[in-house]
């Protein structure tokens, strides 16, 4: 365990400051530096740091690489780099936690708590400006692939961070009902729970439904035991 | 010779054996005899009326005593009047002439001594130590016949009566000390000083009270509230000993005594024995004792014996009989009754002014306070700052058990319009307060008021400076807006709350320059009006400046404290748009450059974290604001781990 907690530590320090070089381009690829307003494209060679934002439009890719690391990010995808990086599972609750402590105090006459539930609209279909959010969705596609690539912990932060910044996405249950199946994983089960339940309020198809049906009475019968 | 008591004139005795020392009437029922000092534990008044009789051949009646005791904080008097302290001794000797009815006539001789008066004093120097002093007017009366030849027709013989009298000044003196509260320990002397206010002839002399130095040391235990024991040894050699266990009543206390004694100049061993049942309550105490010798007491003695041994004690000597005695004790309380007592005080938190509101849920003293009752007592806590409060604040109300000590906060209230430039030395009185109008106790401590602009270092105590400006802050910031009013106008009413932290931004830091607090510390920020008026501050001041700024037009702010491990705190501000996550767009097309925060409706909007000591423009403050705040409060968990905290201004 100790040995873990010393190769993630490591390997945290090595990729925070690490850069990242643009091995390959496929289409339409551009980045963001830093807090720049501007979008530059990207070609072979380019050298990018962990704060850049990558993001790649249809039939585009890129892979990225250091020395440790490959990545490919797929079409129709957005990533901030210094998320490609291995957290516990202890910071990702730490991070879940911070949701609510960023919060300002609630008015008593107003109190709402429940900040896990993300953009619920008042008929809870999918909203027609989803176009708009084209970016959010692009950043749950990044965050996908870093569950495929090993980084759970940062996917999830990546994925609930993007579900309230582009509340429109948080309506969408494809990817709710893909990250609250992470946090079942990880063995948050009081955290998959309240998501589980919000996923419940949204327009779910019969799949989905039966999904987030099974899970609710699974988590309900391990939550009962603990 | 058994002294009872300390102050004695004589070798002294106690008419009422060994009574509670701790008891509210003990020095009304043991005074000069039994208490050293004149300890008592009065609060006001205390007056006593002892009668008792003498069970000889036959019983003789007398007033023995009355007392009048009075207790002006820690001062106390006691005067007694004592005519039933005497002792008359007559001899017939074996000279008798035959008168010429054939009856004769023999002489006598009268011994007749008294003590009439005394006074004590006594100083109490702290709550476990007191000293005091005793002095007792005694008078000794002799009158002795004579036949004196008369020469004249014949010579014939008459009777002739001469006798002597002085007043004799006895003067002691005697400390008591409370251990805890448990055992008391008392010092004190017997026969210090004696002075005559005439010499008696030789012949008289010989009858005159013995008076030997000696001194007395005496303990005091009590165990468990109830019983009390207690010991009293003179040097050469007399000693008592007793008991004293006492019951509590719905309205007062029982209190049984029992003393055996042991007098060096009587027989047997134990000489006798005192035995008194004492009730007492607030009000009064009726004690009744008996005294039994344990030898034959015979009313006819030698005169031989007597002129060799003389006399000790006027009360108890080989001459005395048994007695019994009623004493009934008044104590006039017009001082409340002290039910509670104020330890010690400690002072949590000096007085800074501008931080007013802190006082009325954060007590910035604590009191250690101790319930003196048997019963469970409410108490009032209460206390006045010089130069600050013109009136006593009562906090709240407080329930201490019987005989418990707990701990009792003191709050205070700072008026709004108190203002003072300069830190400066006062001092708070503290009370607690039960039934009475006037405190059981009171303690006084000194207290540092700060100047207006000390600040405590903890910036959730920073908003007391923005509120404070808030009118100001309106004025300036209207001032601002007015000039740009035909631009905000164009503007979309969902976006204008930014344009205006903008335009109010970048005119808020002309002129201005970054200075650190004037004394090297980060206890000193400045009002708003001041950072605008001086043009310059730290992070302190110029967050808490454009704070008060936003917060007067309605922009909600929240203040950022950075709070590493090592290094300098800093504080930024963060601040709402009012914009919904959707319409990011509308300011940025980058979203690490923004938070989304409920607000205090529970809404999610935008909101910017802002480097207030960013002085070039908007922008940069912005990009700095983010930067920081993504790295220390998000990316290294800083706000779950308390390195950052974010603090709501409203």
């Amino acid at each position: 365990m100790k040995k873990i907690f010393l190769i993630s530590l490591l390997l945290y320090s090595t990729l925070i400051a690490q850069s990242f070089e643009v091995a390959n381009v496929k289409g339409n690829v551009k980045a963001q530096f830093g807090f720049e307003e501007k979008w530059v494209s990207v070609k072979p060679g380019d050298m990018l740091d962990s704060k850049a934002m990558v993001m790649t439009e249809e039939n585009s890719s890129v892979r990225l690489k250091t020395d440790d690391l490959n990545f490919i990010l797929k079409e129709n995808s957005a990533l901030e780099l210094g998320k490609l990086k291995k957290l516990t599972t202890d910071e990702l609750v730490l991070a879940l936690a911070m949701e609510q402590i960023i919060n300002a105090p609630a008015n008593k006459k107003n109190n709402s708590e429940n900040t896990a539930v993300y953009g619920s609209n008042e008929n809870g279909k999918q909203s027609s400006v989803m176009e708009n959010n084209n970016f959010g969705i692009k950043k749950l596609n990044g965050a996908m692939q870093l569950v495929e690539n090993g980084f759970d912990e940062s996917a999830v932060i990546s994925a609930r961070e993007t579900f309230r910044k582009y509340p429109k996405t948080a309506l969408l249950p494809k990817y709710r009902l893909y990250f609250a199946n992470i946090l079942f994983k990880k063995k948050l089960y009081d955290e998959a729970y309240s998501e589980y339940k919000a996923i419940e309020s949204l327009d779910l198809n019969k799949e989905q439904k039966i999904e987030t049906n099974k899970m609710l009475a699974e988590l309900g019968k391990k939550l009962l035991k603990n | 010779m058994l002294t009872v008591g300390r102050l004695s004139a004589q070798s002294s005795f106690e008419l009422n054996g060994f009574a509670n020392p701790f008891s509210r009437n003990a020095v009304l029922i043991n005074s000069f005899e039994s208490n050293p000092s004149n300890y008592s534990r009065l609060n006001d008044w205390g007056l006593a009326v002892t009668y008792g009789g003498e069970f000889a051949n036959a019983v003789n009646s007398n007033l023995y005593m009355i007392l009048l005791s009075r207790k002006m904080l820690n001062h106390n008097i006691t005067l007694r009047y004592t005519p039933g302290i005497k002792k008359e001794f007559i001899f017939n000797s074996n000279q008798s002439i035959l008168l010429q009815d054939s009856s004769s006539q023999s002489l006598s001789s009268r011994f007749t001594y008294k003590e009439i008066f005394g006074a004590g004093y006594s100083y109490k120097i702290n709550d476990n130590f007191s000293i005091g002093a005793s002095f007792r007017l005694f008078n000794e009366d002799f009158s002795q016949e004579n036949f004196k030849p008369v020469v004249a027709d014949s010579i014939y013989l008459v009777r002739e009566s001469s006798s002597e009298s002085t007043n004799i000044w006895n003067g002691n003196i005697g400390f008591n000390y409370l251990v805890n509260d448990n055992l008391l320990i008392s010092l004190s002397s017997i026969n210090l000083f004696t002075t005559s206010e005439k010499s008696l002839s030789s012949s008289s002399a010989a009858f005159e009270l013995k008076q030997n130095k000696d001194a007395l040391l005496s303990l005091n235990y009590l165990y468990d509230k109830k019983l009390n024991l207690n010991a009293a040894f003179e040097f050469e050699g007399s000693f008592k000993t007793g008991l004293n266990y006492s019951f509590k009543l719905p309205k007062g206390e029982i209190q049984f005594g029992l003393t055996v004694f042991h007098d060096k100049y009587q027989s047997p061993y134990i000489a006798g024995a005192v035995g008194s049942v004492n009730y007492v309550n607030n009000l009064f105490g009726i004690t009744l004792s008996g005294l039994k010798y344990f030898s034959n007491r015979n009313t006819q003695s030698s005169f031989t014996t007597f002129a060799n041994e003389g006399i000790h004690n006027i009360l108890n000597s080989r001459y005395s009989f048994d007695k019994a005695t009623l004493t009934i004790s008044f104590m006039l309380n017009t001082v409340g009754e002290k039910k509670v007592k104020l330890l010690d005080v400690d002072i949590l938190n000096n007085i800074y002014p501008t931080l007013n509101n802190i006082y009325l849920d954060k007590p910035f003293a604590v009191g250690k306070v101790v319930n003196l009752s048997s019963k469970q007592v409410k108490l009032k806590p209460a206390s006045k700052i010089n130069y600050i409060n013109t009136d006593k604040i009562f906090s709240p109300e407080i329930s201490v058990q019987p005989n418990d000590t707990i701990e009792v906060p003191f709050y205070t209230i700072i008026p709004e319009n108190y203002f003072q430039e300069k830190e400066e030395l006062s001092y708070a009185d503290f009370s607690v307060f039960t039934d009475n109008e006037t405190p059981d106790d009171e303690i006084q401590k000194p207290v540092i008021i700060y100047g207006k602009n000390a600040w405590d270092g903890k910036v959730i105590n920073l908003k007391y400076f923005i509120k404070r400006d808030i009118p100001f802050a309106m004025k300036y910031a209207k001032s601002i807006l007015s000039k740009y009013k035909a631009e905000l106008d164009t503007l979309p009413y969902s976006i204008s709350n930014f344009y205006k932290i903008k335009l109010l931004y970048n005119n808020f830091i002309k002129n201005i320059v970054y200075a650190s607090d004037p004394r090297a510390t980060a206890d000193y920020v400045q009002f708003p009006h001041e950072t605008l008026e001086l043009k310059g501050g730290d992070c302190d001041d110029l967050s808490s400046a454009f704070s008060s700024v936003l917060e007067s037009i309605g922009i909600e702010t929240a203040l950022v404290d950075y709070r590493p491990d090592k290094g300098i705190r800093h504080v930024n501000l963060l601040i709402n748009t009012g914009l919904s996550p959707d319409q990011s767009k509308l300011i940025t097309n980058n979203d690490r450059k923004y938070f989304i925060r409920k607000n205090s409706n529970g809404k999610d909007e935008i909101w910017l974290v802002l480097e207030t000591t960013s002085l070039t423009d908007f922008n940069s403050a912005w990009q700095l604001g983010a930067e920081k705040f993504n790295k220390e409060a998000l990316d290294e968990f800083g706000l779950a781990k308390g390195k950052v905290q974010i603090i709501n201004v409203n």
